[in-house]
């Protein structure tokens, strides 16, 4: 393989060309629907994603990839650290890697930065999710208190 | 640049956040406060006119509490009285850690004076300052930096301070290929790739000239500072009193390449020497913003209403800023232990506090008003992304991952875009009032609820330590016996992975231990509730069948201190269940016995009528039909000679029908639409039409009492169960057993077959409400 595998191009919404293995940018399904069902040789449009988030998602396709052909010596705990590194972004990076392995349709990333986000909100009060990701309060006290007090159990436990 | 500040006021000052309101109202109440003299580890530091150093901790400060004795908030250290110097200003005091966690480990170390002495303390152990005599050059500035004290000279030297024996010395000489200006003032930041930064400044005639910025390289030879021309997309806090750097991207109210001047001790200096002896800053040219790109430096003006910080503009003094970290790991911070693991998670937030002096009039009491603004995190100015607006599939993906029911409450509490989807899925949850299985994961001590109905694991994992198995579940609470015999109920859904057996009734009730004088017990078979102990903490009752030999055993936990037990002369007791607001077990014969709360008594309530042979020796168990009948189910076990072990043979059912005179059972042959799951831990049923998750007509055998009985009086005494033929399906219709198989996955609950070993599953219904 390695010199002689196919590349695939993909251009992203800011217009940036990448050349990508076929093996790794297969890791999308979407791009595996264009690719398999598209002109051989053409240019996928990605149109949702940035240059900048494409470059980190075909990171994380590469890692995976050479990981499971066994092209890189990496044991599972190690690959496990490398994905808890990888999603230590700040939240607009991580938003937009979410949306972007949804369109994409990479379901390990989805997993992935679904999970970080769900333990970013694990045991934080309302207040201090709203603050970590930039969530406006839009209920009227009147609606936010209805909401406190139908599950109060919950917020008593953090002593809210 | 003027925009560079002005985009910062806007997000600065968020008074929602309460706490920071409690902080202000509290500074009220300080005298003497004109400039916070450090800042780190979540702390503040203070000194007042009697040269008493104070730590502060200004997330624990409640308005109008005064100065008191909790060392969560404050901590007076002893005065900073050297003989040798006359003083009035600390420049800046660091500590090595945090007063709360470390509170016996955390040294404190100060500059002070305008010739930049030093001194130490260890407040756990010293009971004065240590002063040092140094023959170095004045010291600018001093830092924690990785474990190290360390100070930096005029001419740029780093001084590291050895915390063992308390010297000093030069770690390594430092390469003076660059030239640094020894007249310029030094700050030493940590960037936020930890390396160390010094930034000097260039004075003019009383303004700043011009800033710049090196980092340490360790040579082979030696420590060299290399000249950066660009901090790139980092943004500097360098003040006198503390110093910090940001990754701008993160935090949107400052700029890229910027250094960014908050305090300024001499000017404090300056003024306190002048003949008025006011604290009050009126006015300094040197707190501002430089920028690295434009070089240019652009101050803080009180007189326009578009620069730094309006909301402290309009107060028409220049105040003291200080960098501010909170802790994550102070607890009531957060309120919450488990927040510590989410360290690097947590926003680094970056707070501004600054107060400023306000003369009342001719004479009167200087009147002190400190607020503080976070400048914030990483998430909450970074304007451009609404995480509401993720779309509701997505938000339901992180949904599914959170740890506990009381997390989607809280998730949901958000915002009304993210309550829709938390509303739904609990509305999923809880439309579960249908059965669940608890079934174990692979992780340690980690049980997860298994839905029937979709056949399929729920994302609501939680933890409970050393537990094999499960002695009953009732009103949505599962209960466990620990090996001191204490029983524990157990709200599987307000229990977090991770956090301890604590006090929280919501989540923990701990019974006395079962503890019979007369029987030597180390297995409960089954306790059953007569009550949701959150919803009837006063009238709930639990009751327990345990032993080889089936002994009763009852309590009252809101009246009693013990368990009652309970001396019968009925034959063996197969099965405990709460039918019709009463306890009722059945005997080995098929009897009914009830218990009359009331009295306390036993009873048999009619004699049932002996037409329908029932076996004697057969396990029985007692289910509740979906049609609220009682159903006797009768598990046949044979000894399989050549493998050594029991097996189930058949299985039969009968259900109580009241005739005139007596109850009697009536065997049936079909259950129909039904599927009952059994155990010895408890059973129900459910009409399988609704669950996709299991067969008509078919008994589920889910729990197993005597593998565990007498895999615990096996040699190994181990309690893991590595096997039993007697959990699997029962059809009623081609009268055949399938033991569950771990070697298959298609199997019935196909996630668990993959443990490898044969769990002990326990049925699960949510209480009607929640409550």
């Amino acid at each position: 393989m390695g010199s002689t595998s196919t590349k695939i191009k993909l251009r992203t919404s800011d217009q940036k060309v990448f050349e990508v293995e076929e093996a790794v940018a297969v890791q999308s399904q979407t791009i595996k629907y264009f690719y398999e069902n598209g002109c051989p040789g053409s240019v996928i449009h990605v149109h949702s994603v940035s240059g900048d988030i494409l470059s980190k998602i075909l990171d994380y396709c590469k890692k995976h990839v050479n990981s499971a052909a066994g092209k890189e010596d990496i044991s599972p705990e190690e690959l496990y650290e490398w994905d808890a590194n990888f999603v230590k972004v700040d939240q607009n990076t991580l938003f937009d890697l979410i949306l972007a392995a949804n369109c994409l349709k990479i379901e390990s990333l989805l997993d992935l930065t679904c999970q970080t986000v769900a333990n970013m909100i694990k045991g934080k009060r309302p207040k201090e999710i709203r603050t970590t990701f930039n969530i406006k309060n839009d209920y009227t006290p009147e609606a936010e208190e209805a909401v406190r007090r139908e599950n109060k159990w919950a917020f008593d436990m953090l002593g809210v | 640049m003027n925009s560079d500040w002005a985009r910062l006021p806007n997000e600065l000052v968020d008074l929602k956040l309460q706490r920071l309101a409690s902080v202000s109202d509290y500074f009220r109440f300080v005298p003497s406060v004109d400039r916070f003299v450090g800042s780190s580890n979540g702390w503040l530091v203070t000194m007042d006119d009697d040269l008493v150093v104070r730590l502060l901790n200004p997330l624990c400060l409640v308005p109008g509490k005064q100065i008191g004795c909790d060392p969560n908030t404050y901590v007076t250290l002893p005065p900073l009285d050297p003989s040798y110097t006359n003083f009035d200003h600390i420049r800046k005091v660091v500590f090595s850690a945090n007063p709360t966690s470390s509170p016996d480990n955390y040294m404190v170390m100060a500059i002070f004076g305008a010739d930049h002495h030093v001194a130490y303390i260890k407040p756990s152990k010293d009971k004065k300052w240590t002063y040092v005599n140094h023959n170095w050059g004045v010291l600018h500035d001093l830092i924690y930096y990785r474990d190290h004290f360390c100070a930096v000279d005029h001419k740029g030297e780093v001084i590291y301070f050895n915390e063992v024996d308390g010297s000093f010395f030069k770690y390594l000489p430092i390469n003076h290929r660059v030239e640094l200006e020894n007249f310029e003032t030094k700050y030493l930041v940590e960037s936020s790739t930890r390396e160390l930064l010094l930034v000097a400044l260039a004075w003019g005639y009383n303004y700043i000239k011009g800033v710049r910025v090196w980092n340490l390289k360790l040579d082979s030879k030696g420590w060299e500072w290399r000249k950066m021309k660009s901090i790139k997309n980092c943004a500097l806090f360098v003040g006198d009193n503390s110093s910090l750097s940001v990754v701008t991207s993160n935090f949107c109210g400052c700029q890229p390449n910027c250094i960014y001047l908050i305090d300024d001790y001499e000017a404090f200096l300056y003024a306190s020497m002048a003949p008025n002896g006011s604290y009050a800053l009126k006015s300094t040219k040197n707190v501002g913003v430089y920028n690295m790109e434009t070089r240019s430096f652009t101050p803080y003006d009180t007189t326009k209403d578009n620069v730094l910080l309006p909301d402290t503009a309009k107060l028409g003094i220049v105040p003291s800023f200080v960098t501010f970290q909170p802790w994550y790991q102070v607890r009531s911070i957060i309120g919450r232990k488990e927040l510590q693991n989410q360290c690097t998670n947590c926003v680094c937030a970056l707070a501004h506090a600054l107060n400023l002096c306000k003369q009342e009039g001719k004479g009167g009491k200087e009147r002190k008003v400190a607020c503080i603004a976070f400048l914030s995190d990483a998430t909450k100015h970074s304007l451009d992304k609404d995480w509401a607006e993720l779309p509701n599939e997505l938000v339901d993906l992180i949904l599914q991952r959170l740890a506990s029911v009381s997390d989607y409450f809280r998730f949901g509490a958000t915002c009304t875009a993210w309550h829709d989807v938390a509303t739904e899925n609990i509305n999923y949850l809880l439309s579960l009032k249908h059965p669940m299985l608890i079934v174990p994961l692979n992780a340690q001590d980690v049980w997860n609820l298994y839905s029937i109905k979709d056949n399929k694991l729920l994302p609501l994992p939680f933890q409970v330590p050393s537990v094999d198995r499960f002695v009953g579940s009732s009103n949505g609470w599962l209960v466990t016996m620990d090996d001191d015999l204490v029983v524990r109920l157990l709200n599987p859904l307000c229990l977090v992975p991770g956090k301890q057996i604590g006090c929280d009734p919501n989540s923990y009730i701990t019974l006395p231990p079962l503890d019979p004088p007369c029987s030597n017990l180390d297995h409960i078979r089954k306790v059953v509730l007569s009550g949701n102990p959150t919803s009837s903490p006063d009238d709930y009752m639990a009751m327990a069948i345990f032993g080889v030999d089936h002994h009763v055993a009852y309590i009252k936990p809101s009246k009693d201190k013990k368990w009652t037990y309970v001396n019968h002369n009925w034959g063996v007791l197969h099965d405990l269940i709460y039918y019709q607001d009463h306890f009722c077990a059945v005997d080995h014969k098929g009897e009914i016995i009830y218990f009359n709360e009331v009295d306390r008594s036993f009873f048999k309530y009619l004699p049932i009528n002996h037409r329908v042979e029932l076996e004697n020796f057969e396990t029985k168990y007692l289910v509740e039909s979906p049609t609220g009948e009682l159903l006797l189910v009768e598990i046949i076990k044979r000894w399989h000679w050549h493998g050594g072990y029991n097996y189930t043979k058949g299985v039969g059912v009968w259900n109580l029908k009241l005739d005139s005179e007596e109850w009697e059972w009536r065997e049936m042959k079909s259950i129909e639409d039904c599927a009952l799951f059994v155990g010895d831990n408890s059973s129900l049923s459910v009409v399988a039409s609704d669950f996709c998750g299991c067969q008509p007509n078919c008994i589920y055998i889910i729990d197993d009492y005597e593998a565990f009985l007498y895999a615990s009086m096996a040699l190994n005494s181990s309690y893991a169960l590595k096997s039993t033929k007697n959990v699997g399906v029962y059809n009623m219709e081609t009268r055949s057993f399938t033991p569950y198989d771990t070697a298959k996955g298609d199997g019935w609950l196909a996630a668990t077959a993959k443990l490898g070993i044969v769990p002990s599953f326990v049925v699960y219904k949510l209480p009607d409400t929640l409550l």
